[in-house]
């Protein structure tokens, strides 16, 4: 395997081992599992109401978001918590390989699990209501979504302590609260990248009324939103590679 | 070559490297050299090992100065690294990995051909096959030192630099790693070794760097940082049943430079405490003075390290 590759593999399982895989698994199907049995219960109507009110919001704007910040914050956090680092960098390997296999290994981990998370939903929607149109949307929109968070994050976790926090704060303060309340903050959050890839490719056009009624205009486009996803990663890989060839690391 | 801080062939070269954090200056105007064989980087804690050791790894960037490693500036060069090992202090490992796991992850990161067998020989080096596949979360710190040892030498760098290497070992793994960092050496390998423990450095390396306050305070063999620290004054502690007895005994005599007598307890200086805790019981005897206590001040590295600063 490559140096690029153990890095990657070897971050992810730091992610993603022992009870923590548990814990996002549980997390993940969290949405897909309540809509499945209220769908069961209640009938098709409910279901399909619970996908559109319930599971996409609580995807598209918490779970994905919330995983992908943690993983990229701590793609380089842990290393710096558990003094690490100089195992990683004291390697004949390029520091931008290094930010790049870190960057892959956190948007990997958050697509997993985002991507568990709509799979999970987009089939109980198929379950209950018999519309199996969703999961490629899900699991594209979730993959973005993860990306330009997992992104964002990156650089931060090398420069910052607390730098969850920060973003989990961000998340909740920010994108959950002041960008319902002020539009102007609501185009300018990040989930908005994921979702434009999901109302491209959806075929469930009552979601999409749901997202835009309360997360602001969300323009369908799965190519900009690639396009856009893209272009934040590749900034914040090369802000994370320029830090740590410049930056003392430990 | 004048000053016994340099060598002649020198692989590793620090040129009037300063390192300041804020207002606090761990290293100030270090010139110095390392070549093949061991090199002991001895001084108490705080005295600037690590951050040397950080810098000449190229996790640190000096403040002012340079520092060249077979002539390459250590930062922004990563090929050095297929040559350098380092173990640094911290006991920082990947505690979800096993011990074969971590070793290979960093055989593999070194671009190694084959990482599995570099990681079995290098765990096979530091005596660990059989407890290769046990997590290292519930390895002993000893063990977790030695895991990071193999990682630093799976590669069979020819500079190594090993960052208080046997801390948390016991004896028999102290003696063994001992061996080993003495048979890297051996092989023409370039060994930079960092200890507050003098007898330990004295067991390891062929030439000793003594640091205190961030700076340079000895350099040569083992044998001439004994000889720069002989004529410290030692003080001792003397408890007796007859303080002024034993005091008009000890005023005046050849191995004591001064004695202060108290209402409890006396305190001497001498400048060779091993000759003075052999004539001291006759004496007592011949005076028939009871000693109760006889505890050397003074004697700790910090002390030593403190004097060696004030001569410079």
């Amino acid at each position: 395997m490559t140096a690029f590759g153990s890095i990657v593999v070897n971050t992810l399982r730091g992610f993603l081992g022992g009870r923590r895989s548990w814990l996002l698994l549980a997390l993940a199907m969290i949405p897909g599992v309540v809509q499945l049995i209220a769908g069961l219960v209640s009938g098709s109507a409910v279901g399909s109401q619970l996908y559109e009110e319930f599971s996409t919001q609580v995807l598209f704007t918490l779970l994905i978001p919330a995983v992908a910040i943690t993983f990229g914050a701590n793609a380089f956090g842990e290393e710096k918590r558990g003094k690490t680092m100089a195992f990683l960098t004291l390697r004949p390997i390029s520091r931008w390989t290094i930010a790049a296999a870190k960057l892959v290994a956190a948007w990997l981990g958050a697509s997993l699990v985002g991507g568990l998370g709509a799979v999970f939903a987009a089939f109980a929607l198929g379950v209950g209501s018999g519309i199996w149109t969703e999961l490629v949307a899900g699991v594209v929109g979730a993959t973005l979504s993860a990306l330009v968070y997992a992104a964002l994050l990156l650089p931060l976790g090398l420069v910052m302590k607390r730098a969850t926090l920060a973003g989990l704060v961000y998340l909740l303060l920010i994108e959950q609260f002041l960008a319902r309340t002020v539009r102007q903050f609501s185009n300018l959050s990040p989930f908005r990248v994921g979702t434009s890839a999901y109302a491209d490719l959806s075929q469930f056009a009552r979601v999409i009324a749901t997202l835009e009624e309360t997360n602001g205009a969300v323009v369908a486009g799965a190519g900009g939103a690639t396009l856009k996803a893209l272009v934040i990663a590749l900034i914040m890989w090369a802000i994370t590679g320029f830090a740590l060839r410049e930056l003392d690391l430990v | 070559m004048t000053s016994p801080a340099l060598v002649p062939n020198a692989i590793i070269e620090v040129n009037d490297v300063s390192k300041w954090f804020g207002d606090k200056v761990a290293n100030s105007k270090l010139t110095c050299s390392f070549g093949p064989g061991v090199t002991g980087l001895l001084g108490p804690n705080g005295a600037g090992k690590t951050t040397l050791l950080r810098m000449l790894a190229g996790l640190t960037q000096p403040s002012t100065g340079s520092i060249s490693v077979d002539g390459l500036d250590p930062r922004g060069h990563p090929k050095l690294f297929e040559r350098v090992g380092l173990v640094p202090e911290e006991d920082a490992v990947y505690e979800f990995l096993t011990a074969r796991q971590y070793v290979t992850y960093a055989a593999q990161l070194t671009g190694l051909a084959d990482p599995s067998q570099a990681a079995a020989d290098a765990l096979a080096t530091v005596q660990l096959t059989e407890s290769a596949d046990r997590k290292l979360g519930e390895f002993s710190k000893g063990m977790k030192q030695r895991t990071r040892v193999a990682a630093a030498i799976a590669h069979r760098p020819d500079i190594l630099i090993l960052d208080e290497p046997l801390n948390g070992t016991d004896p028999v793994q102290r003696a063994r790693l001992i061996a080993l960092i003495r048979s890297l050496a051996a092989n023409g390998a370039t060994v930079i070794v960092s200890s507050h423990v003098l007898a330990e450095v004295e067991r390891i390396a062929d030439r000793v760097l003594a640091m205190t306050n961030g700076r340079l305070a000895a350099a040569g063999n083992v044998e001439a940082i004994r000889a720069a620290m002989i004529d410290i004054p030692y003080k001792v502690r003397i408890d007796a049943d007859d303080l002024r007895g034993l005091g008009a005994l000890l005023i005046g005599h050849p191995l004591i430079t001064s004695v202060a007598i108290g209402n409890s307890e006396m305190v001497i200086e001498t400048n060779d405490l091993g000759a003075l805790g052999r004539d001291l019981p006759g004496l007592a005897i011949d005076s028939g003075v009871r000693i109760t206590r006889f505890q050397p001040e003074d004697m700790s590295l910090e002390a030593v390290f403190g004097y060696l600063d004030k001569r410079r």
